[in-house]
């Protein structure tokens, strides 16, 4: 059998082993070309850096600051927010809006630039959801603005709304903005 | 608050003034609406009801109603004043000059109820979007369906398209 001189934990063992593997890639690729389509990196940029507005109609809101905050950690998608629609990418409609709050966010998006998307958190903005019925509100935010993902739930859990964050990625990844659409004779 | 109601009687021989004594919960005092101001300008200034808790609106099957729930602070008691309006044309004198809080409390009636409170400076909706149409309290309110340009109608249960279907 092999003799060690010191024995290593596992957890060490697997790090060298993995800086071994980085190293050697490393190594390998420097000289290299990568080849990809343009769009394809253009895409991975975006999916990436998804930032949202800082944003909320409702209690949703609370469960968003908690989706932004340590435990759940949007950061590490590369999603943070800004105070501003000018510099954001995504609007998160977390919460119940009301009929005079729609035109507000409907200017709101109008300000941020494209390309944008909206995630609609929680069953109030999908339809109503729980106040569906009073005379103010508005069932449903694609009433106003159109809408990538939904999120179910009242209110939906960060979980789920990272999940829907994720969905949307899929999403900006698959899209193609420099390929023009083939028109349909 | 019997007492107090014999009290506004004899200070306001022309008024209407009727007690109503509930089984259970607060009992309140209906005046007349013309008298309105006078008797709670004289419950603040000679029976020291300093506090105006609450303003309201109310409905009820013939009348609108605004209501005005006072508190003393040297006596520790609460008395509810309630006025009667008809509800083709229901129009109160404002106790905005009293306590100026009660602007806001008025502005707030006016926007669910429409009571119109007569010298009031700024009667203005406060909640509900300046071009709101009606009053969504009042019981004949049909909810809208067209607000500006958005169309607020939902068909449930919800047609949406089943896109979960697995493979
Ligand atoms: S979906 Fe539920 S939690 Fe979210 S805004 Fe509506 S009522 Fe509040």
């Amino acid at each position: 059998m092999e003799k060690r001189d010191h024995i290593e934990t596992r957890e060490e063992y697997r790090t060298k082993e993995n800086e071994v593997q980085e190293w050697s890639a490393y190594q390998k690729l420097s000289d290299n070309v990568l080849f990809t389509s343009l769009d394809k990196i253009l895409n991975l940029g975006r999916a990436n850096s998804l930032w949202y507005l800082l944003f909320g109609t409702a209690c949703c809101a609370i469960e968003l600051m908690q989706t932004g905050g340590p435990r759940a950690d949007l950061d590490r998608f590369g999603s943070v927010f800004r105070p501003t629609p000018r510099q954001c990418d995504l609007i998160i409609i977390a919460g119940t809006v009301t009929l005079k709050m729609a035109s507000r966010i409907k200017i709101l998006y109008d300000q941020m630039p494209e390309p944008k998307y909206v995630i609609s958190m929680g069953s109030c903005a999908n339809c109503g959801g729980l106040f569906d019925l009073g005379y103010s509100v508005l069932r449903g935010i694609d009433k106003v603005i159109p809408v990538d993902v939904y999120v179910p739930g009242c209110p939906p859990r960060p979980e789920a709304l990272t999940e829907g964050l994720l969905v949307l990625q899929q999403k900006v990844k698959n899209e193609k903005f420099l390929v023009k659409e083939k028109k349909s004779i | 608050m019997e007492t107090l109601h014999t009290r506004l009687q004899e200070k306001f021989p022309n008024a209407q003034v009727t007690f109503a004594n509930l089984e259970a919960g607060d009992h309140y005092i209906i005046v007349d609406t013309a008298h309105l101001h006078s008797i709670i300008s004289y419950l603040k200034i000679d029976e020291h009801y300093t506090i105006l808790m609450c303003l309201s609106g109310a409905e009820d099957s013939e009348f609108l109603q605004s209501v005005y729930h006072l508190f003393s602070e040297s006596s520790r008691k609460k008395v509810t004043l309630k006025v009667r309006l008809p509800k083709d044309n229901p129009e109160v004198e404002t106790i905005g000059d009293l306590w100026p809080g009660a602007y806001f409390f008025e502005r707030e009636a006016y926007d669910l109820f429409g009571i119109i409170y007569k010298n009031h400076p700024d009667l203005r909706r406060i909640m509900l979007p300046e071009d709101w149409i009606g009053h969504p309290l009042r019981k004949n309110y049909i909810d809208p369906i067209q607000y500006q340009d958005i169309n607020n109608e939902r068909a449930y249960p919800c047609d949406v398209p089943n896109v979960t279907e697995k493979k």
